[in-house]
């Protein structure tokens, strides 16, 4: 469900997710499904390309962490990315409180 | 194999760029697709069932390969890019310091002063200034 129409908001979601403390890809893939019960769906293979960039970008730091028998690749942001994520919340608070107020005018 | 293991096989096929950056993604995403059949498997769901469910929630490998190489090739192409920029601009700074020295506007360092232990006694290098009596 919602695969694309929210597509172009995936780098937000993805520092919203790593905002409470650092992740590997599945789980922030979890964090989003389960947050907003399961509306956000994402085709899994988008994910990991994204945080890359958004590693290559300077917004997340990543690390191989030993979990049991398999390594998993754990991101966290750094003081670069909490700032992208407070000002791409504040643009979607915008956004939405805009595309609210017209369709309440309605 | 497994339809897992075909799936990762067939993505890192798929992938242009450095061998360790490549490995990286195909770990991660092996690892991500291993977790996923996990879950599944624990929630009761049999093996063959769950392997084709992550596939099919994981998506269309080769768009998210391609993705991948597209982000890489952008990043190589601006870094190049600012490689040039960068090689322009010394050989610009060095022509104009080779043109103000031939016009006599930036003229040669001083050589060094050294005493008889060879350590400097002035300040050398750079074009000599005319003083103001000290204030």
């Amino acid at each position: 469900m919602a695969r694309e129409p929210f597509s172009g908001h995936l780098d937000l979601m993805l520092l919203a997710a790593l905002d409470s403390g650092p992740r590997h890809g599945y789980g922030v893939i979890e964090h989003i499904r389960q947050s907003s019960g399961g509306h956000f769906d994402y085709p899994e293979g988008t994910v990991y390309p994204a945080l890359h960039r958004l590693e290559a970008d300077g917004l997340l730091h990543s690390a191989w962490s030993a979990d049991g028998a398999r390594r998993r690749r754990v991101y966290a942001m750094t003081p670069r990315g909490r700032k992208a994520l407070a000002g791409r919340r504040t643009q979607w608070e915008r956004f939405a409180q805009s595309v609210t107020a017209v369709i309440e005018s309605a | 194999m497994s339809r897992i293991e075909q799936a990762v096989a067939a993505y890192a096929a798929e992938l242009r760029g450095p061998r360790r950056a490549r490995q990286r993604l195909v770990d991660e995403v092996e690892a991500h697709l291993h977790d996923a059949v996990e879950a599944e498997l624990a929630a009761g769901t049999g093996r063959a069932v769950a392997e084709e469910a992550v596939l099919e929630r994981f998506g269309d490998l080769h768009a998210s390969a391609q993705l991948w190489n597209r982000d890489r090739a952008v990043r190589r192409g601006a870094s190049r890019r600012n490689a040039l920029i960068l090689a322009c601009a010394a050989v610009a700074a060095a022509a104009l310091g080779v043109t103000q020295h031939a016009s006599g506007k930036n003229p040669p360092p001083r050589p060094c002063a050294t005493d008889q232990a060879g350590l400097m006694t002035s300040s050398c290098g750079l074009p000599s200034v005319p003083r103001s009596n000290g204030k």
